[in-house]
């Protein structure tokens, strides 16, 4: 087993307005601001965390939602081991992005990383216009984890990001070690675990919320 | 109102361009937020004419502010009254081909909307006619969308932004500058517009509360300049400059925003790149080693930011105000010649801030993006506008001849130099010195320079507090004076003498 800390590149990406750097802020120093400027360029912030006993260092990239040259987004997805696609629960136009922003980041990423599909601003439940089970559909028809949180309420925010980082840990740190040290064939590493959808209605964690019955309008 | 009397009579005279840079330009003196940093652009961006024909600075001036008033209230008024026509027109406008499903389409009325001789492409084929006014109203809609979030987001800690009425208006110079030159809105553009206003609004309150109880002998003074900057023209002039400030002849920042493709030549990439792999480079090829290849930091990560604001996330207000004279006092020397913001202060500024911080930089790459993401405040940014100006233009042939040095002889305690107008006097007058007289007060001033250099090297309490930044500050100083030397040894009458 490896001594080295492992250090590894999340990026939060999205449109503009949907929470990502008070995602980022909540969970690196555990701060919430609605004064929060628009990003510019990109915000870069770590967090040590401890995953399967070891010492990690988790370092979070915040990208600017407008932002659409290439030759900025390959800079900023160079070597991302984990992904959050972050849409806002109260804003339909975001949620239509993810599309986009999904396709855009498999152009820089590998196979190998983690993408989560976050929806923000949980909170606002009675603003909600992006269904749950909407998401929650696409989440599994593009192989991602889904969950729901609020920057705000600090609600599964550290949740959604040890899980992702419990998600590469598993993807990519693991199969290596296991392989003494051999670094496997991508395929391999590929299909050794399906991303685990946390925000399944099934899923015990959720057993607590209130289920949402569908309304005719 | 020294600002203004320094304005005043020196256009009097005549002699207003040379008396402005120098004013602009100098680091030396205290420097006061409320120097009417917005006139000053004004006319280093030819807003208000600088060659003004001696005497009639105020009534051209004035001409001047009044054109630009009218101009922006026909284009506002003529921007708010179509939208208000959009909410009645009967139908859209149809073009042939165009399919419309807006709800109106049943009706079998013709529209009585004109349409406006614009000629903006139209690119995607399912948008509506180019000339009508329901295209108009989709194009301000699309600029409101993603411009009212950045706006919602600007929180300055100053009373002027808390007014709802301080955002409508931010709004409409955004939307009618979109519209105008056929840009969308990109963010970071709504920053530069409040820093603009700000300033613009500063000024002309501050005139508008001195007119109130004037000296007696400054009343012609502040009427002239009230009607220059009125109160009620903030807005005009506030959207001239910002228009300036983005254009083709102004600074062209909106190279680094809209630059159609990636690595266009004056796009924003190029100029990140070309800041840490270039730039960098001739400052310390030590710190642009550490960064491009141990570390392979991306210039893009943290100069988007930086370039395209313009520093004003990096400094406070006032230093940006100070900043931003240097950034157009250098537009206003190149004139008709090529600029590029590429190669300019701008840029150069970048790698001067880099080389400021090198020792936090080198620790390691967290730490260096960690520093990179959160520029540590800067006491004066005089020092970094030194640095800069000393590597951009060397020989003093451009901006380096007007620029005048902070002053940091309080670093020393008693072993202060002479004070730099002293150090300048005393040069200035070797020429009426005897030839052994010159050599004496030159070798003076080399061991002044000497002291200074030794206790860098050795400890003392007041070196102990010094960090790298005031190395570096030291350095280029101490550079720039042994050049004075130089100078007088090697060009001053009294070399010219012969010994028996």
């Amino acid at each position: 087993m490896e001594d080295t800390n492992l250090t590894f590149k999340v990026v939060i990406i999205g449109d503009s307005g949907v929470g990502k750097s008070n995602l980022m802020t909540r969970y690196t120093a555990n701060e919430f601001s609605q004064d929060t400027p628009a990003t510019i360029g990109v915000e870069f912030m770590t967090k040590s965390i401890k995953i399967e006993g070891r010492d990690a260092k988790v370092q979070i990239w915040d990208t600017a939602g407008q932002e659409r040259f290439r030759a900025i987004s390959r800079s900023i997805y160079h070597g991302a081991k984990g992904a959050m696609l972050v849409y806002d629960i109260t804003n339909q136009t975001s949620f239509d992005s993810i599309p986009t922003w999904l396709q855009e980041l498999r152009v820089f990423v590998p196979a190998t990383c983690s993408i989560f599909l976050i929806g923000n601003k949980c909170d606002l439940e009675h603003l909600r216009v992006v269904k749950k089970e909407v998401a929650d559909r696409f989440a599994r028809e593009n192989g991602l984890s889904f969950l729901e949180t609020s920057a705000l309420e600090k609600t599964n925010v550290e949740k959604a990001f040890e899980w992702l980082a419990k998600s590469v840990y598993d993807l990519v740190v693991a199969p290596v070690d296991a392989a003494g040290g051999r670094r496997p064939p991508l395929n391999a590493a590929a299909n050794a675990k399906r991303p685990v959808n946390l925000g399944a209605s099934n899923d015990g964690q959720a057993a607590g919320k209130k289920e949402n019955t569908s309304r005719c309008c | 109102m020294e600002e203004l009397r320094n304005i005043h009579h020196s256009a009097q005279e005549g002699r207003l361009e040379e008396a402005l840079l120098r004013r602009v330009l100098d680091f030396a003196r205290h420097r006061p937020f409320h120097a009417f940093h917005s006139l000053r652009w004004r006319l280093l961006l030819g807003l208000l004419p600088v060659n003004v024909e001696a005497g009639r600075h105020f009534h051209e001036w004035e001409e001047c502010t009044r054109a630009g008033i009218r101009d922006w209230n026909e284009m506002n008024d003529n921007l708010q009254q179509r939208l208000v026509a959009t909410d009645s027109a009967v139908r859209p406008v149809e073009k042939k081909g165009l399919v419309s499903k807006d709800e109106f389409s049943s009706f079998s009325s013709s529209s009585s909307c004109p349409d406006d001789g614009e000629s903006r492409t139209v690119e995607n084929p399912l948008l509506p006619g180019v000339g009508s006014l329901y295209a108009l109203r989709y194009c301000v809609d699309t600029i409101r969308a993603t411009a009212q979030k950045d706006l919602d987001r600007l929180h300055w800690d100053f009373p002027l932004f808390e007014k709802s009425t301080t955002r409508k208006a931010l709004m409409d110079l955004i939307v009618n500058y979109c519209l105008r030159h056929d840009y969308e809105y990109k963010q970071g553009m709504h920053e530069i517009a409040a820093f603009i206003f700000y300033l613009n609004h500063t000024d002309s309150a501050l005139l508008e509360e001195i007119s109130k109880s004037p000296e007696e002998a400054d009343k012609a003074l502040i009427d002239g300049f009230g009607r220059i900057c009125p109160i009620n023209g903030v807005m005009a002039m506030t959207f001239s400059l910002f228009e300036n400030v983005m254009g083709g002849s102004g600074l062209r920042l909106y190279e680094w925003y809209h630059s159609s493709e990636e690595y266009a030549r004056d796009g924003i990439a190029t100029a990140s790149h070309r800041t840490q792999r270039e730039l960098l480079a001739e400052f310390d090829p030590v710190l642009h080693h550490q960064m491009n290849v141990v570390y392979e930091i991306e210039g893009t990560s943290y100069l988007i930011r930086w370039l395209r604001l313009l520093y004003l996330r990096e400094f406070s207000i006032p230093q940006c105000a100070d900043l931003w004279d240097v950034f157009l006092s250098e537009r206003f020397l190149a004139r008709h010649d090529d600029y590029s913001l590429n190669n300019s202060i701008v840029t150069m500024l970048a790698a001067s801030m880099l080389f400021y911080v090198k020792q936090d930089l080198m620790v390691g790459c967290i730490d260096a993006l960690k520093r990179l993401m959160k520029y540590p405040p800067v006491e004066d940014v005089g020092t970094l506008v030194e640095m800069t100006i000393m590597q951009q233009d060397p020989k003093k042939n451009g901006i380096g001849r007007y620029f005048t040095p902070p002053e940091r002889h309080e670093l020393f305690g008693s072993k202060t130099p002479p004070p730099m107008e002293e150090t300048s006097a005393l040069a200035t007058s070797s020429a009426l010195l005897s030839p052994i007289e010159v050599m004496n007060q030159q070798g003076t001033i080399l061991a002044s320079i000497i002291a200074r250099l030794e206790l860098l090297w050795m400890p003392s309490s007041d070196a102990m507090s010094n960090d790298a930044g005031h190395a570096a500050e030291t350095h280029a100083r101490t550079i720039e004076e042994l050049k004075k030397v130089r100078d007088v040894l090697l060009f001053s009458n009294g070399s010219k003498t012969h010994y028996a």
